[in-house]
Parts: structure tokens; C-alpha cells; sequence
């Protein structure tokens, strides 16, 4: 009988105690910053103090990073060109590049001028004259910024956007370490850090959009202390004489990266380098993609094809679970 | 005897608390709070279960206006001054993996609860 009634009060307690206790100790905030909603979650002890701060850096970074920001830093270079600018400019700009590198141009933080013409920033949506593309590319290419110190030059204009996020989201989980918390799930715009684990413990389980049907899921994997960060054709686009326009634009065509590719997802232990990636492997397409991520079997990555067939990398196969048709990528 | 008494009183005790959380738990109710947010405040908390008849109202604020209608098929966004018109666009608002969301006016429209067991979305 006794062992019965221990048997009884472990269930009880465990299926009772710790939705209750996550809810209760639950801190959450939601905001727009980075032009998109941020909404930051911790648990337990600290998860107050802590999302306060991340907000505080967000907003802080946001402030220096938006190019539309007459305050800001990156506006001020954009209309002088050559600037001293703070170390967290200067940092994300050289990261920026390292990953521009990595992917052979594939991610590029100078196509923002391209991106203009399309109308990708304003909504004002048109397919640009090939002629003014190609005179736009010749200004274009991260081999024209220098990084001397902090004295950044570039020749064209520079965007942060496809990369701010993740950068923030490296800020936010040296902070949550700082601040000794134990469990957080972040989002900045979609942009996933998934810290520590679950209040109830076990992994966090962070779900994939599907690309036709958004308010869906396609995937999910289980991850701990990962970044999970996807780019979409889905995201931005536009219509016009039945051709399909999306804003993940080849740095060296200058037009939307066309490679039968809806989105991809990359996991891995930087936010900065996921963000990157996740641009940089959808304009590489599938088979370059396969080559980087086959040298660098640390990042996790899922693709899907407009037929919604599901390709992932071999060390995701036994976290991520999906309905679709799915083939390892390797 | 009344030892065992009290044993036998405090095991059907546990057992039927220990049923009634795990029959909660696996049988919360579909989310039906919707939550509207304005620059991350909460500004409206509406129960879609408790709407009689549909009605429509609108959200001001310092970017622009929003108008939100709610009937039987759910609460959307019928009218906006925003430059994109997305948010009209998404149509009904169907689950937390997408919530409506207009970026220029700085609103949300989302379910309180999120869905299943999924912690986050990437997007």
C-alpha cells in the first residue's frame, strides 16, 4: 500500500505541479523593435531583471542598426560613406562579412540598393529595368567595405536587416547567462533562441512555417540552447503577370534567388551566424548548400522545395519530426 | 484499522486529484481569448466564444488606425491606413503560428493561448 501511495503523489505531483509553477514564474514582454514583434519569454528566478535588460539592448541596437533611423549610425554612414563608427557597428558589419565569405557573396549586406529597386523596403513593388540592375550591381559587393579599426568604408549603401536580429539574439543569451537564468524561448521577429530548457525540462520544441500554408507548422525540431532562424519566399513578395517576385535576392544576379527553394532553417549556436546562413544557403541553393554544410557539420539546416518536400541535415534526424515527405540531405 | 482507514481514504484522495489534473491538462479548451496588442500593450481581450452578433470597432493610434471586425467565422482586419495592407490581407486569424500583424501600425492579433506543444515559431 505504501509503495502505492508514493506511487500515486509522484503522479500527482508531476501532473499538476509544473504547468502551474512554469505560469507562475513565466516573465514575458512584446515589443516592436527591428521593424518586426519581439516577443521574449524566461522562467524562474532573475527572468524579470533579465528580459528587462534584453529589451533595453534591442532597442539600443536597434537604434544604431536601422538604416531608416536619422539618429541612428548606419543612416549617418549611408549618406557620408566613410565613418568612425561605435565598436557594435563595427562588429556586426565584420561578422557580417566573415559570413559573406563563408558563402561566397551569397549573404551580403551591400545588396540593400538592389533590394530598393525592387520596392522590397517601401512595398512599392516593381520588376526593375535589367539595365538599372546591372548598374546597381557594379556598385554593389562586400569586398568594398574596409573595416580599418572603426573607420568603415564602403561605396554602396549597407543594410543590416538580414542579420540584426540574430546579432541581438547573441546579446540576449549573454545576458540571460549573466543574469543566471535557467530557461527562455525568444523570439525577434521569428528569429528563435531557445535557452536552457523547458520550465517542466526537456527540450524546447520550435515549429517551421509551412511555406504554402503559414498558419501551420511543417516541422518542428527539438532543440537546447540553439538559435533556429528561417528565410522565406514566403515572407516578402509580390505578383506580377503571373511571375512569383520574392525579396531573398542573389547579390550577383541581382534578382530573386530562383532555385525551387520556399525556405530554409538554420539551427546552430550562434544567432548571428544562423541569420546569416539562413539567407546565405537559400541563394546557394541546395547542392552548394550541401557542400557547405557537409564541411561544417556543427550547423543544422532544413530546406523545403515548392513541392514541400523536406531535406535536413544527418545530425537532425533525430530531432526534427515532420508529416512530409522528408530525405536526409546527406 | 483506522490507520489503514485513513490510507485507503488518502489513496482514493490522490487518485481522483491526480485523474482530474491529467483530465485537465489533456482536455484544455481550444484558445478563443484574443488578444489585441498595440505596440505590445494589450488593448482589447475579447472571448470569440462569447460573441452573440458580429460587431466591429477600430484601434487607434499614434501611426494610424486599424478596423477589426468579429462574427462567427473569427476576427480579422477589415480596414487600415498602413501603406501595405497585410494585415487585411491574412484574412482570419486560424492559430498563434501566424498572427495578424501589422508592422507599420504596431499591432498584434493573437490568441491568448498558444497552440499544442510547440514553444516557438521560426519564420
Amino acid at each position: 500500500m505504501k509503495k502505492i501511495i508514493f506511487t500515486l503523489t509522484i503522479m500527482l505531483f508531476l501532473s499538476s505541479c509544473s504547468p502551474i509553477n512554469s505560469a507562475k514564474d513565466k516573465i514575458s514582454a512584446d515589443f516592436y523593435a527591428m521593424d518586426t514583434p519581439m516577443v521574449l519569454t524566461a522562467y524562474g528566478d532573475n527572468a524579470k531583471p533579465a528580459i528587462k535588460a534584453i529589451k533595453t539592448e534591442i532597442i539600443d541596437l536597434d537604434k544604431k542598426f536601422d538604416r531608416k533611423n536619422e539618429d541612428g549610425e548606419l543612416y549617418n554612414f549611408n549618406i557620408n560613406g566613410k565613418v568612425l563608427v561605435s565598436d557594435d557597428l563595427a562588429d556586426i558589419i565584420a561578422k557580417s562579412v566573415e559570413i559573406s565569405d563563408l558563402t561566397g557573396g551569397a549573404f551580403d549586406i551591400t545588396v540593400s540598393a538592389i533590394m530598393d529597386l525592387w520596392g522590397f523596403y517601401d512595398q512599392n513593388y516593381t520588376v526593375p529595368d535589367d539595365a538599372l540592375i546591372q548598374k546597381k550591381l557594379e556598385k554593389t559587393g562586400y569586398k568594398h567595405i574596409t573595416l580599418d579599426g572603426n573607420l568603415l568604408t564602403a561605396i554602396s549603401m549597407l543594410d543590416l536587416g538580414g542579420i540584426a536580429k540574430g546579432y541581438a539574439s547573441d546579446r540576449a543569451m549573454k545576458i540571460l547567462k549573466s543574469y543566471g537564468v535557467s530557461s527562455a524561448i525568444l523570439s525577434l521577429g521569428g528569429n528563435i533562441l531557445a535557452y536552457g530548457t523547458r520550465p517542466g525540462g526537456g527540450y524546447w520544441n520550435v515549429g517551421i512555417e509551412d511555406p504554402v500554408q503559414t498558419d501551420k507548422v511543417i516541422a518542428t525540431v527539438e532543440v537546447s540552447d540553439k538559435f533556429v532562424v528561417t528565410s522565406g519566399t514566403y515572407q516578402r513578395f509580390f505578383e506580377k503577370d503571373g511571375v512569383f517576385y520574392h525579396h531573398i535576392i542573389d547579390p550577383k544576379t541581382g534578382y530573386p534567388a530562383d532555385n525551387g527553394l520556399t525556405s530554409v532553417s538554420v539551427i546552430a549556436d550562434s544567432g548571428t551566424l544562423a541569420d546569416g546562413l539562413s539567407t546565405g544557403l537559400f541563394v546557394m541553393g541546395l547542392e552548394k548548400a550541401k557542400e557547405y554544410l557537409m564541411a561544417h557539420p556543427e550547423i543544422g539546416a532544413v530546406f523545403i522545395d515548392r513541392d514541400s518536400t523536406v531535406y535536413y541535415t544527418p545530425n537532425l534526424s533525430g530531432v526534427l519530426k515532420t508529416d512530409a515527405k522528408k530525405t536526409a540531405l546527406f | 484499522m483506522r490507520a489503514k482507514i485513513f490510507t485507503v481514504i488518502f489513496a482514493a484522495v490522490l487518485i481522483v486529484c491526480g485523474a482530474a489534473s491529467l483530465y485537465i491538462m489533456k482536455h484544455k479548451t481550444p484558445a478563443s481569448i484574443v488578444l489585441i496588442k498595440s505596440d505590445g500593450k494589450v488593448v482589447r481581450r475579447i472571448d470569440l466564444k462569447a460573441v452573440t452578433r458580429p460587431y466591429e470597432f477600430e484601434v487607434k493610434a499614434e501611426y494610424g488606425y486599424n478596423r477589426i471586425y468579429i462574427d462567427g467565422d473569427g476576427i480579422r482586419i477589415t480596414d487600415a491606413d498602413c501603406p501595405d495592407k497585410i494585415c487585411i490581407r491574412h484574412g482570419v486569424l486560424k492559430s498563434n503560428f501566424s498572427p495578424i500583424v501589422c508592422l507599420p501600425h504596431k499591432l498584434t492579433v493573437i490568441f491568448e493561448n498558444a497552440d499544442g506543444n510547440i514553444d516557438a515559431v521560426t519564420d
